[in-house]
């Protein structure tokens, strides 16, 4: 019985190893490098965030937390990943609306388990869209006279958006619903090429991303109408709210942190403490304010209700669209 | 009578509908509209029907025009097959081996797609390209690859 | 003068010690990274982002301009030494430049790429400080009408890149747009042929396609006649160019960097429409236009010229507009924001320092990589003396390292393998890669932007003819076309005769 006393021992030896490689518990963790796994391209606002509270992670827990951009098929792929990760705290990754909230409604199937879904850590930061329009095209001053307007001429008007299933996108058609008008989506890839159509007056009216949207409309390239938040931004601190046209009106992008599935509650509990402690430092809050995001940092618990309730807003507003599911 | 004049063409020719009905067959399920309201099928379904065409003009072609070049070509099976699997084993086992020994496995094999390789010259330049390739990308681009992977476990760690 | 008080702000700034020391790592990593097959700026840029938030802004920025166009001069080193087109533009340097290493000529072909891009670099560089805004109006005129149509003209153009057939150049034109057309639609958000892979959602990935079709599928055509060609290249001859050759380029520099200029300003892929459209004038107004496809010197110098003089100004929309044109741009705002400077339409006013220096580090930058590429160019050429057997299997590890590099993922490597096999089925059967390439970049832009067009002019088609832009540019397509196809009823016409 040699060959049986060897796979015992190759077997204990290989439980020995799997002991020590799972050092999975909270006072000892972090004891190895992190990997924060950012779902979109380097460069964008998620990845920017993630690299900013990694850096902070990193210094206050002393290990090397890691960005990894795994971008791709609108979030799902670098969550996918994610969620195949090990459950030890020792891969965490960025999460959006779009890829957190927008996705369980407009993707037939995702690379992860959608009941399972994820174990949110905190909410790092809410970046409000702002509503403006050619000023040339669309004689409109307020919320109001563009609704009216389009209940005029109804379906005559264009609005541009980042893609189909956006945040941008949706927030136009969460307008329609809430307002009961129609108008025609002109969709683009990407934000940019929208926002240069909408300066040079091909398509009339569009949501973007308050940074950029608010330098065109400080240089009087476009007219800001209302923000999608429901305070004021402090970029535009003289354009009113949406909400204060059409009651609850709320469209903002936010990007979190989350946790995989079954990740020890101490590990999450930490992970989320160190979280909102780095995001209610005034140097950072100022650097995620100087990116024209309103930085949050709140607990596990409030972060996984906002989502529920976001979740819940956007499936809503994606039935009444009719948009395919993909 | 007709005959094929171009073999190569006649070929090509029915490689193009060939791959013209695979885009049908596999869009069939998407909407093609009409030409003020395309759909998601229109632009698809509208080039694959041209490409028929022109798959079809180039077979008529060929049954008139004869080949230019008709010098048979060498076929280097065994070169063909290293070369190809190469990089789907580099793909496979990249995230368990780690950098190092899928370079270093891949760059000794696929060596010998050439007559010239030899063991002494293979193994030198997998070295150099392993090593290489883990200072240069891990380490300085620091891609999100290891040099050795789950698959190796005493070095994983490195 | 204003313009002189600018450029000398600029000067202060770009020609500072700090500033000159990151421009040059800049411009050497740009080389580095496009010399290493799929790692392309994009994705340098972005691994490099982190880095530079410690950084001040200008330098910061510097930094990333030079390592935006020292890929540029990279990426063409790579596709005339070994058909490897490392970036879309370079696809049309990869024709001649390649056959020109296979006649011996690689050193002249390199110098032609550095020298052309550096005049065509000095000349949009002082367009963009001269006219940057005008420009930009320019850009601004472009809706989707109007892009339809120029997307019209170009693949119309891009039929003179095939030296082959025509009818089977059209046919990979068509293959090329219907490979575009895999991944989620813009329009309608319906994913198309993706087969519940989710990494297809975001379409093919140009790169890897690109290295499966040209790099990998050339190492098995020479791998197939290795007794033949065992020495690789004909033996080098002359490093530099001589005056026939400077005489040759003179016409084609000029031309490019004019054509290129213009159309870098266009955001999302300007700059690689001027390249082609560089390289199909030149093939139809060249005295030597035989040679074309064969090794001309005229196809690396004109296509390299539009590439760097676009690359140029491709910064002026995202300069005077703050709208970024294409995805470095993009990286690049991204880098601004967390400088604390938001882009904008103000920036000039707003920020002189940053975007002077910036333009006068293009020059110097410019300046640097033409210094930098020279030397190398020996070094290059030599390379090439390298026993082939030892060469490609490093061209397949590096290809296969840049393919997973693109999105962090080994899928991209499968892609590249599987059009490797297509490649090197097509070329079995006498189809030629470029106009396939190109047809697959343009398709998306051809397609999105006539259905956009529809959408904004509620189904009316008149949309296309009414504005005068579009209009002209549909009337040059057809010109083109008739130009195009004339030359080969008439070389029809004398097959006919002779036999």
């Amino acid at each position: 019985m040699r060959m049986k006393r060897f796979f015992t021992l190759a077997a204990f030896a290989a439980s020995i190893l799997a002991a020590t490689s799972h050092a999975g518990r909270a006072d000892e963790y972090p004891s190895k490098s992190v990997t924060v796994i950012v779902p979109f391209a380097a460069g964008g606002n998620t990845d920017a965030l993630g690299r900013l509270v990694a850096e902070e992670l990193d210094k206050r827990l002393g290990q090397r937390f890691i960005v990894e951009n795994k971008p791709g098929a609108g979030g799902n792929i670098g969550l996918g990943d994610l969620a195949r990760a090990e459950p030890d705290g020792y891969t965490i990754g960025m999460g959006t609306v779009s890829s957190n909230a927008i996705n369980q409604t407009l993707y037939k199937t995702l690379p992860y388990d959608k009941e399972k879904g994820f174990v949110p850590l905190s909410l790092i930061a809410t970046m409000p869209n702002v509503l403006v329009v050619n000023a040339d095209k669309l004689p409109v001053n307020s919320v109001q006279e563009l609704i009216e307007l389009l209940k005029k001429e109804p379906g005559k008007h264009t609005y541009a958006s980042s893609g189909v299933g956006t945040s941008i996108h949706l927030a136009g058609e969460l307008l329609a619903n809430k307002a009961g008008v129609t108008m025609t989506h002109v969709p683009y890839k990407g934000s940019s090429q929208a926002i240069m159509d909408v300066v040079a007056g091909h398509v009339d009216f569009m949501f973007d991303n308050i940074p950029t949207a608010a330098q065109q409309v400080k240089a009087g390239k476009l007219r800001a109408l209302a923000v999608t938040s429901l305070d004021q931004a402090s970029l535009l601190p003289d354009v009113p709210t949406m909400a204060s046209v059409i009651p609850e009106f709320e469209a903002t992008s936010w990007h979190g942190i989350f946790a995989p599935p079954g990740t020890p509650p101490e590990i999450v509990d930490k992970l989320s403490k160190e979280v909102q402690a780095i995001l209610h430092d005034p140097a950072m809050k100022a650097k995620i304010e100087g990116m024209g995001a309103t930085p949050v940092g709140n607990t596990s618990e409030e972060f996984a209700q906002f989502i529920d309730g976001e979740t819940a807003k956007w499936a809503e507003v994606i039935k009444a669209a009719n948009l395919p599911l993909q | 009578m007709l005959k094929i004049r171009n073999a190569r063409d006649f070929a090509g020719g029915a490689a193009m509908i060939a791959i013209s009905l695979l885009f049908i067959w596999f869009g069939r399920g998407l909407e093609v509209g009409n030409s003020f309201r395309m759909g998601p099928g229109y632009f698809p379904m509208m080039l694959s029907l041209l490409l028929i065409v022109i798959g079809a003009s180039i077979i008529v072609q060929s049954l008139f025009v004869a080949a230019e070049d008709g010098d048979p070509e060498p076929a280097n099976w065994k070169a063909y097959g290293l070369v190809i699997v190469a990089p789907v084993f580099f793909g496979l086992a990249l995230s368990g081996l780690g950098l190092a020994p899928t370079m270093f496995a891949m760059i000794v094999a696929v060596g010998f797609a050439s007559k010239y390789a030899n063991w002494r010259q293979s193994i030198l330049l997998a070295t150099f390209m392993a090593v290489c390739s883990v200072l240069l990308f891990t380490r300085l681009l620091s891609l999100p690859v290891s040099a050795f992977g789950s698959w190796i476990p005493f070095l994983h760690a490195f | 003068m204003d313009l002189l008080s600018d450029l000398w702000l600029g000067a202060t700034t770009a020609f500072l010690p700090i500033n000159l020391v990151y421009c040059f790592i800049g411009c050497l990593l740009g080389t580095a990274i496009g010399v290493l097959p799929g790692l392309g700026p994009t994705a340098t840029i972005a691994m490099l982002l982190p880095i530079t938030f410690g950084l001040p802004a200008e330098s910061a920025l510097i930094m990333l301009a030079g390592i935006f166009y020292g890929a540029q001069y990279g990426g063409s080193t790579t596709a005339i030494l070994i058909n490897l087109p490392g970036e879309s533009s370079s696809v049309v340097t990869a024709i001649d430049g390649y056959q020109m290493a296979r006649n011996g000529r690689a050193g002249a072909a390199l110098a032609t790429a550095a020298l052309g891009s550096f005049f065509a670099g000095t000349v949009a560089t002082v367009l963009l400080a001269a006219a940057a805004p005008p420009l930009a109006a320019i850009a601004l005129k472009f809706g989707p009408a109007e892009y339809f149509s120029l997307m019209v003209l170009g693949l119309v153009a891009s039929v003179a890149l095939a030296s082959g057939s025509l009818l089977k150049a059209i046919a990979m034109i068509v293959f090329g747009l219907l490979l575009g057309s895999i991944g989620t639609d813009v329009e309608s958000g319906t994913p198309r042929y993706v087969f519940d892979v989710p990494q297809l959602y975001d379409g093919l990935n140009f790169v890897a396609v690109s290295m499966g079709i040209f790099g990998i599928c050339e190492i098995l055509r020479n791998l197939e006649s290795e007794h033949e060609r065992s020495v690789g290249v004909k033996k080098v001859t002359g490093l530099m160019l001589n005056r026939d050759d400077f005489r040759r380029i003179r016409g084609p520099v000029l031309r490019g960097t004019a054509l290129g200029s213009l159309l870098g300003v266009l955001p999302g892929g300007g700059a690689m429409l001027a390249s082609f459209a560089a390289y199909a004038m030149e093939k139809r107004m060249s005295p030597n236009r035989a040679e074309f496809g064969k090794g001309a010197i005229e196809g690396v110098a004109a296509p390299e010229s539009a590439n760097n003089a676009g690359a140029q100004t491709s910064f002026i929309p995202m300069l005077t507009l703050g709208i970024p044109g294409n995805p470095v741009m993009a990286l690049m705002v991204g880098a601004m924001i967390i400088q604390g400077i938001t882009p904008g339409p103000n920036v000039i006013s707003d920020e002189p320092a940053m975007f002077w220096g910036m333009i006068v580090s293009m020059w110097s930058g410019n300046l640097m990589l033409v210094i930098l590429n020279l030397p190398l160019i020996g070094l290059w050429v030599r390379m090439l003396t390298i026993p082939y057997h030892l060469l490609f299997p490093a061209i397949i590890g590096f290809c296969c390292i840049g393919a997973y590099s693109i999105n962090n993922s080994v899928f991209d490597v499968f892609i590249m393998a599987i059009f490797s096999v297509i490649g090197f089925a097509l070329s079995k059967l006498r189809f030629e890669p470029a106009p396939l390439l190109l047809g697959f970049i343009l398709g998306p832009m051809l397609e999105e932007n006539l259905r956009r067009a529809m959408l904004i002019s509620q189904g009316d088609p008149s949309i296309f003819v009414r504005s005068p832009l579009s209009l002209s540019l549909l009337l040059g397509a057809i010109v083109v076309l008739v130009l195009v196809l004339s030359p080969s009823i008439s070389r029809k016409r004398d097959e006919a005769f002779t036999e």
